[in-house]
């Protein structure tokens, strides 16, 4: 099928692939239907485009490339609203904000999004480990030996 | 707003299957035991609350600078760097 995204423009994407939110994003429980696009060639960034809205998309990385040790805490019931009880079934993500110089790029450690590769459901929970922020910092501030690289 | 006051040990009941009590009131600290149903979510208000503000900003991080983007990456997450 056919999708718009407001980031990439008009691509095929397979519906098999799409990924359910139940109960939708925090702050969109509308736009259910999701799919992850990649965006930028090797990028550890990820698009994660709603289907029914160009407009609605969050890019997102793998939280265990910055940061190793991070774990989300998924309650018994997450899990059954996954249908899953194998944690090894799940990847989990965070959204990126991108300010106006991306460097500056922030994660959301709070809200991770935990996706069920094989039942195609997904939910973005509340990590109440307290160590989290919203606004984690994945580059570090000094960006000139990040050039360097 | 329904207002009540409760001491420490007492509760109140909202329904048939909510009951919230006040176990312990330390200065400007009150612990609250809060019994509902498994399928009822209960966060802390002001987390739920960050991390909705912080997806209306990722969701709407239109005017990224796509070109800038690819730039950074592979640029040494930092992590990596302090191990």
């Amino acid at each position: 099928m056919k999708i718009v995204s407001g980031k990439i423009g008009e691509i095929e994407i397979d519906p098999a692939k799409i990924i359910t939110f139940a109960d939708g994003v925090i702050g969109f429980p509308d736009f259910k239907r999701y799919v992850e696009l990649e965006f930028l060639e090797n990028s550890p960034l990820k698009l994660l485009q709603a289907v029914d809205s160009s407009d609605l998309g969050f890019i997102m990385i793998n939280p265990l490339i910055f940061e190793p040790d991070y774990v989300a805490d998924v309650t018994i019931d997450e899990l059954k609203s996954l249908n899953t009880d194998k944690p090894e079934e799940l990847v989990t993500m965070v959204f990126v904000t991108i300010p106006e110089d991306p460097y500056e790029m922030t994660a959301n450690l709070q809200g991770p999004v935990i996706i069920n590769l094989n039942s195609r459901l997904a939910v973005q929970i509340v990590n109440h480990n307290q160590k989290y922020s919203t606004k984690h910092r994945i580059l570090k501030a000094d960006r000139q030996a990040s050039n360097a690289q | 707003m329904l207002v009540l006051t409760r001491k420490p040990g007492e509760s109140v009941t909202i329904g048939d299957d909510i009951k919230i009590t006040v176990i312990d009131v330390k200065g400007r600290q009150v612990r609250i035991g809060i019994s509902a149903p498994r399928e009822m979510t209960i966060h802390r208000e002001e987390i739920y609350a960050k991390i909705h503000e912080e997806n209306l900003k990722a969701a709407f991080a239109k005017a990224v600078d796509m070109e800038k983007l690819a730039e950074i990456f592979p640029a040494k997450p930092s992590g990596e760097s302090e191990k």
